[in-house]
């Protein structure tokens, strides 16, 4: 008969990643760069797999994630592993980027309308490129609300789990089942309405 | 119908990430919820195959990016100490003054090398050096400079705990490497030595924070010791020869009592002495400090016997803590641990069973009364357990009751032995303890649930000098 203590595998894997991140947020924390190289590597993907749900836009996604990373290297002395894992921590400052980036879009959009100057604005050229790089599904999300948006990037980006979505949108985990699922009927009206109800690629 | 189709849903992508089953099967199961199930299920799948990755050359970039950052802000920082503390190298440890303080005509050629960046490329190697090597002395004496310059006492304690890792994670390399029982030995008594003075330093900076122990510090502190403890554990299972992981069982014992401190000094208003008589309450305990718990280097069988059962506590008024804080993790860590003594333990008495069956019993006694203890102040915890917390406690009940059962084993077989050296300590050897339930017997999991005199723990009188001298 076996007595030791099991655990299930995915969460011990699951805590492992925290406690590595741990070690290698107090590594950084005391200068070491290497040591937070590797946290980028860690999480980078997702980051980005976040960002791009979110906005779109590759090239939009690629100046964000930079920012989010600059951000996070500069303010790490104010991150406190008491309040929140390393991952949920990074995810805020893409959230909180992601929100800014919008907000300063808007108000560059007013500016252009007010003074008459769209000009300086992507070429139309760049536009139809960027529009073909999209995805239709990348299109139907960029539609979504913001919390819609934000649960289907968290959920199906990363794989986060309920409890993890539920404690970074600051929800239950209820409340983000019936988000998520109300997101993914959103989804699919938005793509229904868009391609005359085939959306399957 | 809704419901149960937001819930099945939800469920189908966890699910099918794991490789449970695949999408056609988690279609087929929803199909007869909800015809529109089918459609959404899809789209979930497209969901997370979706192409939103970043290019390996924008992964790349950004890297290269960072480290010019880092870099940057690593030469450009903000003050003189600080950029010190990142950057310089001090090899003349030896001639530091005896407060720490190095001696001025010392420290200018060592700035003026360190600031004209000539110590870069030898901080870099010295940082990955091992005892023995010629760079290791620089790496540690750089440390010590550091240390000494530090003036605030929290960065006091990040940098000692920074540098008990740094002695560990020299340790790891050392093993990965293959080197000797020698040389591992006097690495780890390194990195205890290390452990001791970041203890050292934790305290000072408690006593005159006043009670920061649940504080950012105190946790970061904590959660060091834990990520410390699992990096032993690593060791001793990874090391190759025997004698080498067993190099880190003491350290893992006083990484663990470490950690089983910092809780219960947060307990200790709370905590009023049930300890069994004639051993510290708590309270005292915390008073005299961390490493009063642990065997002093010159200490007999008895004692380290002693000190082992102590470590196998499994206190109630912890538990509760860290349920009441919902440190999962922590809780996890701290059963799962106790088992892993449990285990440790029973087999040192079963190794003994053979030269001195009356000694084996009675350390089985002994160490089933520690169990059956925890197994009480977890029984006892059951009914108002949060929900993430009753599984955990009984998973480990479980575990418990199949340890009690071997132990029980163990005393059976020394047959007349058992009654007249293991009958002082109470029922508890045959005791089946009933998953679930209170076993009815508070107070054996470390006095802290108000152990009365004969309680029968480890510690009481009853059982003190009857360890079978081994």
């Amino acid at each position: 008969m076996r007595r030791i203590f099991v655990f299930n595998r995915g969460g011990d894997d699951g805590r492992m990643d925290m406690i590595q991140d741990e070690r290698l947020v107090m590594r950084a924390k005391r200068g070491d760069g290497d040591a937070f190289g590797v946290l980028y590597e860690r999480h980078v993907h997702a980051i980005f797999r976040y960002v791009m749900i979110r906005v779109g836009s590759r090239e939009d996604a690629e100046d964000l994630v930079e920012k989010i990373f600059v951000k996070s290297w500069r303010s790490l002395d104010s991150y406190r592993a008491r309040k929140a894992s390393f991952r949920t921590w990074l995810y805020r400052i893409a959230r909180n980027t992601i929100i800014d980036h919008y907000r300063q879009r808007t108000r560059e959009c007013g500016l252009e309308e007010a003074h008459g100057t769209g000009a300086r604005g992507p070429s139309p050229e760049d536009h139809v490129a960027a529009q073909e790089e999209r995805t239709d599904l990348l299109t139907a999300l960029g539609r979504l609300r913001p919390d819609h948006q934000e649960v289907i990037a968290l959920r199906f980006a990363d794989g986060l789990s309920h409890a993890e979505a539920a404690d970074m949108m600051g929800r239950s985990e209820a409340a983000v089942r019936v988000l998520q699922h109300r997101a993914l009927v959103a989804l699919r009206q938005e793509m229904t309405t868009s391609d005359g109800g085939n959306h399957g690629r | 119908m809704g419901d149960e189709f937001a819930r099945r849903l939800a469920q189908c992508p966890d699910h099918m990430g794991e490789d449970d089953f695949s999408l056609d099967e988690c279609l087929r199961g929803l199909a007869d919820v909800d015809p529109e199930a089918r459609e959404l299920t899809a789209l979930a799948g497209e969901l997370r195959t979706m192409d939103v990755d970043p290019s390996v050359e924008f992964v790349r970039t950004l890297r290269r990016r960072l480290d010019q950052e880092i870099s940057a802000s690593s030469q450009s920082g903000v003050s003189f100490i600080e950029r010190l503390r990142i950057s310089m190298v001090n090899p003349f440890r030896p001639f530091l003054l005896k407060g720490g303080a190095a001696m001025p005509w010392l420290v200018v050629p060592v700035l003026l090398l360190s600031l004209f960046g000539g110590g870069a490329i030898v901080v870099n190697a010295a940082d990955e050096a091992v005892p023995g090597q010629v760079l290791y002395g620089l790496d540690t004496a750089f440390e010590g400079l550091r240390f000494s310059l530090t003036s605030d006492e929290g960065d006091k304690v990040r940098l000692s705990m920074g540098r008990a890792e740094e002695r560990l994670e020299e340790v790891e390399r050392m093993v990965a490497s293959g080197y000797g029982e020698v040389s591992v030995e006097a690495a780890v008594a390194g990195y205890v030595t290390q452990l001791r003075e970041a203890v050292q330093t934790m305290e000072r900076f408690q006593l005159h924070a006043g009670d920061p122990s649940g504080s950012d510090l105190g946790q970061e502190f904590k959660a060091q010791l834990r990520a410390q403890e699992r990096l032993l554990l690593q060791l001793q299972t990874r090391a190759q020869v025997r004698e080498i992981g067993e190099l880190f069982t003491d350290a893992r014992a006083r990484v663990q009592a470490q950690n089983r401190l910092q809780g219960m000094e947060r307990a200790t208003p709370r905590d009023q002495s049930g300890d069994s008589p004639g051993h510290p309450s708590g309270n005292e305990r915390a008073n005299q400090g961390p490493w009063s718990e642990m065997p002093p280097a010159e200490a007999g069988p008895q004692e380290e016997w002693q000190a082992a059962l102590s470590r196998v506590q499994l206190r109630y008024q912890e538990m509760q803590n860290l349920m009441a804080e919902g440190d999962r993790l922590g809780l996890e860590e701290r059963l799962r641990l106790h088992l892993q003594q449990v285990e440790a333990l029973r087999q040192l008495a079963r190794q003994r069973s053979g030269e001195d069956p009356q000694a084996s019993a009675q350390m089985s006694a002994e160490l089933d009364q520690a169990l059956v203890g925890g197994m009480t102040a977890m029984t006892d915890l059951l009914p108002n357990a949060p929900e993430w917390a009753r599984e955990l406690l009984q998973q480990a009940l479980q575990s418990c009751q199949s340890e009690h059962l071997e132990l029980q084993a163990l005393m059976r077989s020394g047959d007349g032995t058992r009654n007249e050296a293991a009958g002082q300590g109470g029922e508890s050897q045959t005791t089946e303890v009933p998953l679930g339930q209170n076993a009815g017997q508070p107070g054996q999991c470390g006095g802290e649930r108000g152990a009365g005199p004969g309680s029968g723990g480890p510690h009481s009188d009853g059982n003190q000098g009857s360890g079978g001298g081994h």
